[in-house]
């Protein structure tokens, strides 16, 4: 992956997108090869070093904190930029109490880019699937990651929340520079913005290409299709 | 020696037997609810009193008084699934667990009161004569036991593998979230699951009762810890992995009476228990991985916003105010004491409520950072002559430092397995208080433990109540830091999706440790303070029971309530001395104020209360 590109993983149920992810997150170690990023290998890392390392995430059956409001979701996000101690904490020293208004605005100016300030008091649970993506994806960003990993982030979303979904993905690349790695059904997301299409089907993968190119080719169409398709 | 092991195999395989029957029960009901079921002592129990009272009172012969007995905790089976789980069928998972529990203290304590805590004998015509064979003796009792292990397990494949009933109860058991279950009525099924189980513990009671020729109420508590240890050892789900675990627990303690000491004998299964869940977190046989993305907590109601210690609220004051000038008005030398008490498990329950309520996890071991803190305390002043200052920092330093400790094996745990696991972990704490009487002093305790003093100035009478007024005041100023900032969010985050907390940086086990910690540091405080003042310890007031109690007051308070915690554990404590009238019921009362509390405010008293459930929300 290049900085600041918009990939799609795409392919057919059960072809390995997820898994791809959950094998660079490390919540599965690889059975074989290596993952870098930016420069560094990832593999064998916890799940939250991998975090630190600058690879954010969503997941494909929401993983938010139902139980805690809006705010305390995104506020989360901020583990690892919080520079504050548990014992300046626990004796809430005036250093602490700054760096908590810190973390306050920050989550107030990510809550706002994302149209969630106005039900930043609710608790999570109790919102629609929709703010619940959003939810997930402030909370992702918050932790200040270089690449985004979005799976299914349409999954159960309307045409105009999809609508809305493509121009914050674009926002997110163009105004906060973040890499963006997808995995999406949804074909009008993925030939909108992707820059580039990986096509996977049965955990490898058979194809890579700009949209249009992948569109074309004969071996994707086989994977959806089934073989009389494309013959 | 080793002349004697076909003697130890054969008396193994026989107290083996009964843990297996045991423990095939509690796996029955967990997988097919994926419930531990805490009543399942009771059951034991009662399947032990109904045998004597139809074989004595009323003077039945042997097998008819057997199998009405038998049939007895079925029927105690159908109550406890009726009274304590059908209520709860979508409450959060710890529930079950507490009212579980409270109906088997409950009724524990009804035999108790019916039949009195003595051990009576438990006499049956058949008799207890040894038979030889080639220098192994073997008694009639141990011949029967084991072949009404083998024909009521050969029963039970019968049910579960010939008939439709059992197939679904497999097939819920293998995978819960099958779909096999159309057409079927899954009240019924998780009725008889029940009913099944509770019988199976009512024969494993009646041959543990026939085995050593005597009964007493907490028989069934006892061999409940045996059961779990037996359904964990071999992966809680897997019914023949239960009755490997029970066999190979019989044998192993036997052998440990023989070769190591009788007097650890009890602590060969709680240690049987740690060891198979430090390196095989789900047992030894159990096919359910660990399954990182299963959402694993047990509690996930929301918790009540944390209150701000704002100090221009009159509310605020007033409590202070009426905690300060409370000797005033109380001036009985007995009633200031039993305030003091109450604030020492309001201070208790209040750092339990770090790991159980904002930490979600389960811990079933506060009693053992208690009583760590207490010996500790107690050991350094009268072994080593410190001052009581010293003693007292030392302990909060030790105990937060063991509490660290403890959570590395606890981290590992998913599920239920956190609960079975502080037992276990607790349990053998105390055991370890019990037994290692050269440094412990073992079951006699410490006695004369000097009164505290701080600067010069001996503490007593009020002075005790303001201690620990003071110590309860520092703790919850800490406790209310902790969970309003960041450390706390991610805390309750960690409680509602591990993974998801994760996958935003949030290291989990460092969290936990932290909690562990803080809370351990607290009831070290606590356990210092108690041994100074009632200036005699001993392993009694630490145990798995006292770890309960614990965990009931926070739940009674309301998980995740900082108020609440403190009112529920000064309530629970003071509640028999209220009830003084009636100081016989105390046990019952708590096990029955554990069940009604959690069925008609499962939130607690001072809970959150959800407005709505979610749509859609995972247990």
């Amino acid at each position: 992956m290049h900085e600041g590109e918009i990939v799609s993983l795409i392919g057919p149920n059960g072809a390995g997108k997820t898994t791809a992810f959950n094998v660079i997150t490390g919540i599965y170690p690889p059975s074989a090869g290596d993952i870098r990023f930016a420069g560094r290998s990832v593999v064998g890392l916890a799940p939250h070093r991998v975090c630190a390392s600058g690879i954010g995430r969503t997941f494909q059956n929401l993983r938010i904190f139902p139980n805690l409001s809006v705010r305390d979701n995104v506020l989360v996000g901020f583990t690892l930029g919080n520079r504050a101690s548990l014992l300046s904490a626990l004796v809430r020293l005036p250093s602490q109490r700054r760096e908590e208004q810190r973390l306050q605005a920050e989550a107030g100016a990510l809550l706002r880019l994302l149209g969630l300030a106005e039900i930043e008091d609710q608790l999570a649970r109790y919102l629609a699937y929709g703010d619940q993506r959003r939810v997930e994806i402030a909370r992702a960003l918050a932790a200040q990651p270089r690449m985004m990993m979005l799976d299914e982030p349409a999954a159960g979303m309307n045409p105009a929340e999809v609508d809305d979904l493509n121009a914050l993905i674009r926002r997110m690349r163009d105004e906060l520079g973040k890499t963006i790695l997808l995995v999406e059904h949804h074909m009008n997301v993925v030939m909108d913005i992707s820059d580039r299409v990986i096509v996977m089907d049965q955990g490898r993968k058979i194809a890579e290409g700009t949209p249009q190119e992948v569109k074309r080719d004969p071996r994707v169409i086989q994977a959806y299709l089934g073989s009389e398709a494309a013959a | 020696m080793i002349d004697l092991l076909p003697q130890v195999i054969v008396t193994g395989l026989a107290v083996g037997g009964t843990y297996a029957l045991a423990a095939v029960g509690v796996s029955l009901v967990f997988g097919v609810l994926n419930i531990v079921n805490f009543g399942h002592g009771a059951a034991l129990t009662a399947g032990a009193f109904f045998a004597l009272v139809l074989l004595k009172t009323l003077g039945l012969n042997i097998v008819t008084a057997f199998a009405l007995a038998t049939g007895g905790a079925y029927l105690v089976g159908w109550l406890i699934e009726r009274v304590t789980v059908r209520p709860l069928r979508d409450a959060p998972l710890l529930m079950p667990l507490i009212t579980t529990l409270g109906f088997g203290i409950f009724l524990e304590n009804v035999v108790q009161l019916v039949f009195g805590p003595e051990t009576q004998p438990f006499k049956t015509p058949v008799s207890h004569e040894p038979y030889s064979f080639g220098g192994t003796t073997v008694t009639v009792w141990e011949l029967i036991t084991m072949a009404v292990t083998v024909v009521s397990i050969g029963l039970l494949h019968l049910f579960l593998n010939r008939t439709h009933f059992g197939t679904a109860v497999r097939a819920v058991s293998e995978d819960r979230r099958t779909d096999a279950l159309m057409g079927l009525n899954v009240d019924r099924l998780i009725l008889v699951t029940f009913c099944v189980s509770s019988a199976l513990g009512g024969i494993a009671g009646i041959l543990s009762a026939a085995l050593y020729n005597a009964v007493n109420p907490t028989m069934g508590s006892a061999a409940m810890l045996k059961a779990f240890a037996a359904s964990v050892l071999g992966g809680m789900e897997v019914m023949s992995g239960a009755i490997v675990g029970g066999l190979l627990l019989g044998i192993a303690e036997s052998m440990g009476s023989v070769y190591i000491s009788s007097a650890w004998r009890d602590a060969i299964a709680l240690l049987a228990l740690v060891v198979v869940l430090l390196f095989w977190p789900t047992g030894l046989m159990g096919h359910r991985r660990l399954e990182k993305m299963e959402r694993a907590s047990l509690n996930v109601l929301p918790l009540p916003p944390v209150p701000s210690l704002e100090f221009r609220r009159p509310a605020l004051w007033l409590v202070i105010g009426v905690l300060l000038l409370l000797p005033l008005a109380v001036t009985d030398t007995y009633a200031r004491r039993i305030m003091t008490v109450m604030l020492v498990y309001g201070t208790l329950a209040l750092s339990l409520n770090i790991v159980a309520g904002f930490a979600g996890i389960i811990s079933l071991a506060h009693a053992a950072f208690y009583g760590f803190g207490a010996y500790a305390s107690a050991l350094l002043s009268t072994q080593a002559g410190w001052p009581f200052p010293a003693c007292f920092a030392a302990a909060i330093v030790l105990t937060g430092l063991f509490g660290m400790a403890f959570a590395a094996p606890v981290m590992r745990l998913r599920g239920h397995y956190v609960a079975m696991g502080t037992l276990g972990l607790g349990g053998t704490i105390s055991v370890v208080m019990l037994n290692w009487v050269d440094f412990t002093r073992g079951p006699m305790g410490i006695r004369s433990i000097p009164q505290p003093s701080l600067f010069g100035v001996e503490v007593d009478g009020v002075g005790y109540y303001y201690f620990i007024l003071a110590i309860l005041a520092v703790s919850t100023v800490l406790v209310v830091h902790m969970v309003d900032s960041a450390f706390g969010r991610a805390m309750r985050a960690m409680r509602d999706d591990e993974l998801g907390a994760s996958s935003v940086g949030v290291d989990a086990r460092v969290l936990k440790m932290v909690s562990f910690g803080v809370a351990a540091a607290i009831a070290g405080a606590c356990g210092s303070f108690w041994a100074h003042f009632v200036t005699f310890i001993s392993p009694d007031s630490f145990n798995i029971m006292e770890s309960i109690a614990i965990l009931a007051m926070v739940v009674l308070g309301g998980l995740g309530s900082i108020p609440g915690a403190i009112l529920g554990g000064a309530l629970l404590a003071g509640l028999p001395e209220l009830l003084r009238f009636a100081s016989d019921y105390r046990q019952a009362v708590y096990g029955l104020t554990m069940l009604l509390v959690v069925l008609f405010r499962p939130q607690g008293l001072l809970g959150f209360s959800a407005a709505r459930q979610a749509p859609g929300a995972s247990r």
